[in-house]
C-alpha cells in the first residue's frame, strides 16, 4: 500500500482539476437546497430536522455518484493511460482502492458542502443534531456503495456515458428493491420470504434504519459489504482484460 | 481453453466473494451492535426500563404475534415489526431470564390464529382480504395483558408501552389512586350512544392512570378518603363542603399523597356542565379553589386572576379565525423544571387558561417550581375574562417581567388547615391529626382544562379500535405526578421518551415581533370598526324601536356610508395582519437564497480562482521562457 | 538483461504473438521491426505486465514477468505507443506523480522530476496541463515519465512516432545518449531508424520473429547487397551490357530509368562483382558516368521477410 497516498492525491486533486467537478458539487447543492426547500418544504414544515433532505437524497445520488464515478476507470481507458498506470509498480488492490476512496472523498467534501442546510436548521430550532449526524454518516456509507457500482461500471466500458448509464441502471435497480412501491410489486409474484432478503438487499431500507439516528452494525456490515462486492467485481474486470 | 479457464475463475471468485458477503451479513443479523445517536436515546433501553426489569420477581413470556408470512405486508409495518422483535430482546438480555420471548406467525387457519384471537390481539384487514396479526401478548403468571394492536405511529413510545404492560400486572395492586373531582372526568358509559356502542365519557387521562395503577372514583362530597388509597387526585374542587375539605386535609396529615388542580376559569366545565351553568342572570360557576387547605400548604393561589403568556401564545381559532393567544401556553422544555422527576424528561405542554401558584413569603416548607411562565407573562380577570373575545383578551395582555407559576411541589411537614378540630357535620371516624407526623408532598397546577382529551390527545380510529395518541405531555405530568408520589421513579424515567416535534423556534420568534410591531395599528383599525359597528348596532336599534318599517332617506344613507367606511378599514386590517405573515415569509425566501447561492458561488469562485492560478503560472513560466 | 521464452498471447481468438523467444544483454539497443499489427506492442505490453500473457514467460533483471510483476515494473522505463498522460495535469504535476509513485517522496520526486526538465528540455511548458501540449512536447514528457526513475531497462513503443525530423534527431541522440548503462527495447516500423540507433534489429510479422540480427547483417540478406549501379552513356548501353554478360559472377541485369542509361547489377549470391566491373570498363574504354555499390537495402529485405507471413495470414 506504499503507493497509494500518491495515487489517492493524484485521483482526489483531479476531480478539482477539472473545471466538471465544481460544475458537480454546484448542480449537486443547488438540487438538493431545491429538493430540500420546494419539494421538500422544509420551511413550511415547522420541524427542526433534515428529513426533507435525506429523503431524498438517495434520489439525488443516483444521478450524481454514477456521474463522479463515471470517469474513474472509463476515462484512463479512453486516453491509455491505463497503460501508464498498470505498467507502474501499482498493485491492483492500490489501484481500485485509491480511485474508489478519492471519488469518495469527493462525495464527502460534496456532502459536506451541504452544511447550510444544517446551520439552517440550527438557525430555526433545536433539531436532533445527533440524528442528523447520523443521517450523513449514512448517506456517506450510501455514496460509498453507490460509487462502488460506478467504478464497476465504470470498468466496463471506455465510453463514460455507457458506464454512467449502465451505473445508474444497476444502483436504480439496488434503491428499488428496498423500495416499498416495488416490494409491494413483486409480492403478488414472488414468495415472502424471497422479498424480505431482495428488499433486505435495496439501499434504502439500510439508508432510512440509519438515518433514523441508529447506527447499527448489520446496516453498517451491509454498506460495507456491498462496496466491497462493487470493488472485487471492479477488479476482476481489470484482472479480466489484462487476461484476455 | 485458456479463456475458459480465465472465465470459470472469474465467475467462481464472483459466486465466492457474494457467498462470503450473504454469510458475512446473515451473521451480522445475529449478532448486532447498536449505537443510538439520538439525543433522546430513543432506540435504547431505559435506565428507567432496566431498573424496572431488574425488579421483576416473577417469570414473564412474552409472545410477540406476527403474520409475517403474509405477501402484502407494508414495508414500514415490517421494519417496524424487525424493530419490535430487536427491543424485546433487549428486555429479555436486560431480565436476567426473567424473561423470555416467542415470536409467532399466526397463518391463517392454524392454532396460532387461534390463539392470537383468544389473546385478543386484534387481526387488521390488509386490502386484498388478508388479516394481519401484530400484537404482544404478556403472560405473568397466571395473568396475561395484551397489546392489541402495535401501531408503527406510536414506535417512539414502544418501550414504554411495553414496560408499562409489564409493570401493570406488577404494579396494579400497589399504587391506589382516587379521582375527585366536579366534572366527568371518570364517567360512566352514558346513555347516548354512538356508533360503536355507549359513549364512554371518561378522559384519556384517566384511561392512562388505569394502565399504570389502581384507579377509583371519590365523590366530590365524600366526608372520607379510604385510608387504602396512597394518592388521591382532586380535579377542579368547586365549594367543596367543609367536611370533604376536611377529609381531604387529614388525609394529607396522616401521610396520603395529593395531587390538586384548581382552575380560575374552566372552559371545560363551561363546555361540560352547559346546562347546569346556563342559570339565568347568573355567571357562571367555572373556577375552583381549595381555599384554606392550599393556605395550608403554603401556597398561595387567586382564582380571579387568568394568567398569560405572550411568548408562549398559541394558535387558536377564534370565531372561525386563527390568532395566537397569549393564554392558550405551549409550554417548552426550558419552562419546565429539569430538576424535578416529573417533569424531568417531558417536552411540551400545553396549558389552556390557568392561573398561578406562588410560595407563601415566609414560609419553611420546600417550593418546587414545576412549570413556569416566561418574562412576557401577565393577569387577566378571570371574571371579565368569560365575557371578552378573545382577540380583545390577547390585546388587554400586558407582559410585566414577573416570575410566575402554573404547577409546584410544595414538601414540609403540614399543620391541619383545620386547627380548631374537626368541623361540624363529620361525625366520629378517626381521631383529628393536627399536625403530619413528617414531610408530606403536594402537587398543585393551576390549570384543569389542559387533561381534558381536547387538549391533550389526538384521536384516530384504527379499524375498530380507536387509536389514542398524546399530543403533548400533559397526561404525563399526571401520571408522573402520581408515579413520584405513589414511589415508582422508574417509569418516569421511560415516559415521554418520543421524539416530540422540534419546532422553529426562531419563526414564533419572529411572529411574535411581528405582532408586537403590528398590534399598535391592528388595535386601532380594530377600535374604529367596533366604533362603526357600535354606531351601526345604534341606528339598527332605533330603526326596531320608532319607526319600524321606514327609514328616511338620511339614515339610510348614513348607514350605507357606515358600511362603506366598515369595509374599507376591515380591508386595512386585513394587510396588516397580512404583514404579520410577511417577516415571515420573507425569512423563508431569505434562508433558501443564502442556501441556494452561498456555497455554490464560493466553489464557483474556488474553481476559477484555481484555474486562473493555473492559467498564470503557465503563462509566466512562458514569458521566463522567451527572455 | 531481458529473456523472453516461448510468449504467446491470443485476443479471442485469434494468436496474436506466436511463441516469441529472445534474449537482450545488458546495454544492448534491440529495435523491434514489423509491420502494423504483427505483434510488437503486444509483447511489449507483455513484457511491462501491462497485460499477462496466454502462456509462455520472460524475466527482466532476472525476475519473473507473472510472478514477481511488481520488481519487473520497478526496473523498467516504459513509454507506450502515442505517450499517454493525464492531461488534466501539468508537466511538473505529472512528472512528480510518476516519482512518488516510483518510490521517490516529496522533494525528492521533484529533484527527479527537475532532472528531466533538463534532459527532456521540457522548460517551456513545465507548468502547462498536458491537453494544451504539441505532439512533440507530450512525446518527451512520455519519455520523461519514462526516465524519471533511471531504469536498467526502457521499452520504448514507437518512440518518434509523429515527430517532425528535427524532433526525431533529438530523439534518437538522447536515446544512443543512454545507451552505455541501459539496456533499450525500442520498436519502431522506420527502418531508417533501426539504422541509426539499433545494434540489433528483430523483425516480426504475424506474431513470430522472422530475423534477428544486426542491421548490418540484415541489410546482407537484401538482394541489393554488393549491386552496382552504374551510369553510362545511352549510346554506350548495349555495349556495356555486352560486356556485363562476359563478367562471372553476376546475376540479373536491369536497365532502369527513361533515359535508360542506369543499369543495375545483381550479384550471384556471395559475389562481390564491384571490382570487376570496374576494372573491366577501364579495359574496355567504357565511358562510365557514375558507379555505385550499394549496402543493401533493409527496407527490401523487410518486405522480403515479411511479405510470406502477410500473405499467409491474409488467408
Amino acid at each position: 500500500m506504499e503507493n497509494f497516498v500518491p495515487l489517492f492525491r493524484r485521483e482526489f486533486l483531479g476531480y478539482f482539476r477539472s473545471p466538471v467537478a465544481y460544475v458537480f458539487i454546484v448542480i449537486f447543492l443547488l438540487a438538493s437546497v431545491g429538493c430540500t426547500f420546494f419539494l421538500g418544504g422544509l420551511f413550511e414544515s415547522d420541524q427542526a430536522s433534515l428529513d426533507p433532505f435525506f429523503n431524498y437524497l438517495p434520489w439525488l445520488f443516483l444521478v450524481f455518484v454514477p456521474a463522479v464515478g463515471m470517469r474513474l476507470w472509463a476515462e484512463e481507458r479512453r486516453s491509455g493511460t491505463i497503460e501508464i498506470l498498470f505498467t507502474l509498480p501499482v498493485t491492483m488492490t492500490e489501484a481500485v482502492l485509491s480511485k474508489f476512496l478519492a471519488g469518495w472523498a469527493f462525495l464527502a467534501v460534496a456532502l459536506f458542502l451541504t452544511f447550510p442546510l444544517w446551520l439552517t436548521v440550527n438557525y430555526l430550532g433545536n433539531p436532533d443534531n445527533g440524528v442528523i449526524f447520523a443521517g450523513y454518516v449514512g448517506s456517506l456509507l450510501m455514496a460509498g456503495a453507490y460509487l462502488s457500482v460506478s467504478c464497476f461500471t465504470s470498468s466496463l466500458s471506455k465510453n463514460q456515458v455507457i458506464s454512467f448509464v449502465l451505473g445508474v441502471v444497476i444502483c436504480f435497480v439496488l434503491v428499488l428493491l428496498g423500495w416499498g412501491v416495488f416490494t409491494d410489486l413483486m409480492a403478488s409474484i414472488f414468495p415472502a420470504w424471497l422479498i424480505d432478503v431482495v428488499a433486505d438487499a435495496g439501499f434504502i431500507t439500510h439508508f432510512q434504519s440509519i438515518s433514523r439516528g441508529l447506527l447499527d452494525s448489520r446496516d453498517i456490515i451491509y454498506f460495507i459489504s456491498a462496496i466491497t462486492v462493487g470493488l472485487a467485481l471492479n477488479t476482476m474486470t481489470l484482472n479480466a482484460r489484462k487476461a484476455s | 481453453m485458456n479463456r475458459f479457464k480465465q472465465f470459470t475463475s472469474t465467475a467462481s471468485g464472483v459466486v465466492v466473494l457474494i457467498l462470503a458477503i450473504v454469510s458475512l451479513n446473515f451473521i451480522a443479523s445475529k449478532i448486532n451492535f447498536r449505537f443510538d445517536l439520538t439525543q433522546d436515546k430513543v432506540f435504547s433501553l431505559s435506565d428507567g426500563t432496566r431498573s424496572l426489569i431488574g425488579k421483576l420477581d416473577r417469570d414473564v413470556t412474552i409472545k410477540l404475534f406476527f403474520s409475517r408470512s403474509l405477501k402484502e405486508l407494508p414495508v414500514p409495518v415490517k421494519t417496524y415489526a424487525t424493530r419490535v422483535e430487536e427491543i424485546l430482546q433487549e428486555y429479555k438480555a436486560a431480565s436476567k431470564g426473567r424473561i423470555s420471548i416467542e415470536v409467532i406467525d399466526p397463518k391463517p387457519d392454524t392454532d396460532d390464529e387461534e390463539w392470537a384471537q383468544k389473546y385478543g390481539i386484534t387481526g387488521v384487514r390488509l386490502p386484498k382480504g388478508d388479516q394481519m396479526f401484530f400484537g404482544l401478548v404478556f403472560l405473568i403468571g397466571t395473568q396475561e395483558m395484551a397489546i392489541p394492536y402495535l401501531d408503527p405511529r406510536r414506535e417512539e413510545f414502544l418501550e414504554y408501552d411495553i414496560a408499562e404492560a409489564l409493570m401493570s400486572k406488577v404494579k396494579k395492586d400497589s399504587v391506589a389512586v382516587g379521582v375527585m373531582s366536579s366534572l366527568t372526568v371518570i364517567g360512566s358509559p352514558s346513555p347516548v350512544m354512538g356508533p360503536q356502542g355507549p359513549i364512554d365519557e371518561t378522559w384519556a387521562v384517566v384511561n392512562d392512570l388505569r394502565r399504570n395503577f389502581q384507579v377509583s372514583k371519590v365523590e366530590a362530597d365524600a366526608k372520607e378518603i379510604p385510608s387504602s388509597l396512597k394518592v388521591l387526585i382532586v380535579l377542579h374542587p368547586k365549594e367543596l363542603p367543609e367536611p370533604t375539605l376536611y377529609a381531604i386535609d387529614q388525609f394529607v396529615m396522616n401521610g396520603g399523597k395529593l395531587i390538586v388542580g384548581v382552575d380560575p376559569m374552566s372552559r371545560t366545565d363551561l363546555q361540560l356542565n352547559a346546562n347546569a351553568q346556563k342559570v339565568p342572570g347568573q355567571t357562571p360557576k367555572i373556577g375552583s379553589d381549595l381555599e384554606k387547605l392550599l393556605a395550608a400548604w403554603d401556597v398561595e393561589y387567586d382564582k380571579n386572576v387568568l394568567v398569560g403568556d405572550q411568548s408562549l401564545a398559541t394558535q387558536i381559532n377564534a370565531g372561525g379565525q386563527m390568532i395566537r393567544y397569549p393564554f392558550f401556553m405551549t409550554i417548552n422544555e426550558s419552562l419546565l423544571s429539569r430538576q424535578s422527576v416529573i417533569t424531568g424528561k417531558l417536552k411540551s405542554m400545553l396549558i389552556a387558561e390557568g392561573g398561578t401558584v406562588s410560595h407563601k413569603a415566609g414560609a419553611t416548607s420546600k417550593f418546587e417550581p414545576l412549570i413556569q411562565l416566561s418574562k412576557d407573562s401577565g393577569t387577566a380577570s378571570a371574571a371579565s375574562a368569560l365575557y371578552t373575545n378573545p382577540i380583545d383578551l390577547s390585546r388587554s395582555l400586558k407582559p410585566d417581567g414577573k416570575d410566575r407559576y402554573l404547577a409546584a411541589a410544595v414538601t414540609g411537614r403540614f399543620k391541619s388547615a383545620f386547627s380548631a378540630g374537626a368541623p361540624s357535620g363529620v361525625f366520629g371516624g378517626a381521631k383529628h391529626k393536627p399536625e403530619a407526623d413528617a414531610d408530606n408532598t403536594v402537587v398543585v397546577i393551576a390549570d384543569v382544562d389542559l387533561f381534558y382529551d381536547q387538549n391533550a390527545v389526538d384521536k384516530f380510529r384504527f379499524g375498530p379500535q380507536i387509536m389514542i395518541r398524546p399530543r403533548n405531555d400533559n397526561l404525563n405530568f399526571l401520571v408522573n405526578a402520581v408515579d413520584y408520589l405513589g414511589g415508582s421513579e422508574d417509569l418516569i424515567a421511560i415516559r415521554s421518551k418520543g421524539r416530540i416535534a422540534r419546532p422553529f423556534t426562531r419563526v414564533a420568534e419572529i411572529q411574535k415581533e411581528a405582532q408586537k410591531r403590528w398590534q399598535a395599528e391592528e388595535e386601532a383599525l380594530t377600535q374604529q370598526i367596533n366604533d362603526l359597528q357600535r354606531k351601526l348596532n345604534e341606528m339598527q336599534a332605533q330603526r326596531t324601536d320608532g319607526n319600524r318599517f321606514a327609514l328616511n332617506a338620511q339614515q339610510q344613507a348614513e348607514i350605507s356610508k357606515f358600511r362603506e367606511d366598515e369595509r374599507r378599514v376591515k380591508k386595512q386590517r386585513r394587510e396588516v395582519r397580512k404583514n404579520l405573515r410577511d417577516d415571515i415569509e420573507q425569512l423563508g425566501r431569505r434562508l433558501i437564497a443564502v442556501n441556494m447561492l452561498f456555497v455554490p458561488i464560493a466553489a464557483t469562485g474556488l474553481g476559477v480562482s484555481v484555474f486562473y492560478r493555473r492559467s498564470r503560472r503557465y503563462h509566466l513560466t512562458k514569458k521566463g521562457d522567451r527572455k | 538483461m531481458i529473456s523472453v521464452s516461448g510468449l504467446v498471447r491470443d485476443f479471442g481468438g485469434f494468436r496474436a504473438v506466436k511463441g516469441i523467444s529472445f534474449e537482450v544483454p545488458k546495454g544492448q539497443i534491440l529495435g523491434f521491426l514489423g509491420p502494423n499489427g504483427a505483434g510488437k506492442s503486444t509483447t511489449m505490453k507483455m513484457l511491462t505486465c501491462f497485460i499477462e500473457p496466454t502462456s509462455g514467460t520472460a524475466t527482466v533483471g532476472g525476475k519473473d514477468i507473472i510472478k514477481d510483476s511488481i520488481a519487473v515494473r520497478k526496473q523498467i522505463g516504459y513509454l507506450p505507443e502515442s505517450a499517454p498522460s493525464y492531461g488534466e495535469m501539468t508537466v511538473v504535476e505529472f512528472l512528480s506523480f510518476v516519482a512518488e509513485v516510483r518510490g521517490m517522496f516529496g522533494a525528492s520526486a521533484l529533484k527527479a522530476a527537475e532532472a528531466m526538465r533538463e534532459t527532456c528540455d521540457l522548460g517551456a511548458v513545465w507548468d502547462q496541463p498536458i491537453e494544451t501540449l504539441s505532439k512533440g512536447y507530450r512525446q518527451r514528457v512520455g519519455f520523461a515519465q519514462a526516465l524519471i526513475h533511471d531504469p536498467p531497462v526502457l521499452i520504448l513503443d514507437e518512440p518518434t512516432d509523429g515527430l517532425d525530423p528535427n524532433q526525431k534527431h533529438e530523439v534518437r541522440k538522447l536515446i544512443k545518449s543512454m545507451a552505455n548503462n541501459k539496456t533499450i527495447i525500442l520498436s519502431t516500423h522506420i527502418l531508417e531508424e533501426v539504422d541509426a540507433i539499433c545494434e540489433r534489429a528483430v523483425i516480426i510479422a504475424n506474431g513470430s520473429i522472422v530475423a534477428d540480427a544486426t542491421p548490418g547483417a540484415l541489410r546482407e540478406r537484401s538482394r541489393f547487397h554488393n549491386a552496382v549501379t552504374m551510369k553510362v552513356a545511352p549510346s554506350d548501353l548495349e555495349k556495356a551490357q555486352a560486356m556485363l554478360s562476359g563478367i562471372g559472377g553476376i546475376g540479373n541485369v536491369e536497365v532502369l530509368g527513361g533515359d535508360r542509361s542506369t543499369i543495375r547489377v545483381f550479384p550471384k549470391k556471395g559475389e562481390s562483382i564491384a571490382l570487376k566491373i570496374s576494372e573491366l570498363s577501364k579495359q574496355r574504354n567504357l565511358g562510365i558516368e557514375e558507379l555505385q555499390v550499394e549496402q543493401g537495402r533493409l527496407d527490401e529485405v523487410f518486405r522480403s521477410v515479411t511479405k510470406s507471413e502477410v500473405k499467409a495470414s491474409k488467408d
